[in-house]
């Protein structure tokens, strides 16, 4: 069964207010003043591990903060950069250059924290649209889906809300996902 | 000196709000640790005390709350601070001990004065 026009009318509502939110955060961590785009998706219901898995394109990387109840895993929210745009934020955080060796050993570390931020602040405001409150995880560095979903077999139908995230002058982009499961949606 | 234990997995998060701390307070003298365990150790069983304490929540091994109730009786909750972009206090379904503040991050120095008491910003002025 779908989301009531209502319900994903909230959701995408709560969804939009919280991207924007999250953008806000980041934009008071970065040294320079900046501008960001939000361009929010549609939501969509998928309902097996090929389709979550989707998300990821290649060659993407993904920053997660798994989503649970009572330490069961129902969720997850996902940060996805192309290398170049992981690249380009992580350089403009430390205030080095792109290609400085520093940037690597300190990357992981500090766009794990950026993800904590922007999807702690998007899932604050997801809150008042899920029956039960949600926890979530440390951040990590998401390989794959079938980490979040070790049982893929038997996944429920998730809810996936999207939004882009612009900022051309500093030269980022990425994508906020999120996944909650559709039975825990009012 | 004011002494400031600052605790945060993240060494990136760890080292700006430490700079953003000395600046609203140059008394503050503040040791960087990044994991619960080795507070744990310094608190517990060092016996060292703190007139700050900053943890971070999202933490692995033990999270900022569960942390703060293992040294409770060594450094009371009005000296801890809670650093936390988690959404779980700003929705309620968390609640923060008495005498405990907090702090959502990411941190400024605008939001370490409104938390911080007078005194505790006057000591470095």
């Amino acid at each position: 069964m779908a989301l009531k026009e209502e319900s994903e009318f909230h959701l995408v509502s709560s969804f939009t207010e919280g991207v924007t939110a999250a953008v806000g955060n980041l934009e008071e961590m970065l040294p320079c003043s900046s501008n960001a785009s939000v361009n929010i998706k549609q939501t969509k219901e998928l309902h097996s591990i090929k389709e979550i898995s989707g998300l990821c394109p290649s060659g993407s990387e993904t920053f997660a903060l798994n989503l649970s109840n009572h330490g069961q895993n129902l969720g997850v929210a996902t940060l996805i950069f192309t290398e170049e745009n992981s690249n380009n934020l992580a350089a403009i955080l430390m205030d080095i250059e792109p290609t400085d060796p520093e940037l690597q050993e300190d990357k992981g570390d500090i766009l794990c924290e950026v993800s904590n931020i922007v999807l702690n602040t998007c899932l604050g405001y997801l809150a008042d649209d899920i029956i039960v409150p949600l926890l979530t995880g440390v951040p990590y560095s998401l390989k794959s889906f079938t980490e979040v979903f070790p049982d893929s077999d038997t996944i429920k139908p998730q809810v996936l809300l999207s939004a882009k995230f612009a900022n051309e002058s500093l030269a980022i982009l990425a994508e906020v996902s999120i996944l909650l499961p559709r039975h825990l949606l009012k | 000196m004011v002494s400031v234990l600052l605790v945060d997995d993240s060494k990136f998060s760890c080292k700006r709000q430490a700079e953003m701390l000395r600046e609203v307070n140059p008394e503050f003298e503040v040791e960087m640790r990044f994991l619960p365990s080795e507070v744990i150790t310094i608190v517990n069983e060092d016996d060292r005390n703190f007139d700050l304490i900053f943890l971070d929540f999202n933490m692995p091994e033990y999270n900022g709350l569960e942390l703060a109730e293992i040294l409770k009786d060594k450094i009371p909750y009005e000296k801890m601070v809670l650093i936390t972009a988690t959404s779980a206090f700003t929705t309620k379904s968390k609640e923060l001990p008495e005498g405990m503040r907090i702090i959502q991050k990411p941190l400024s120095i605008e939001k370490l004065q409104a938390t911080l008491s007078p005194i505790e910003l006057k000591r470095g002025a």
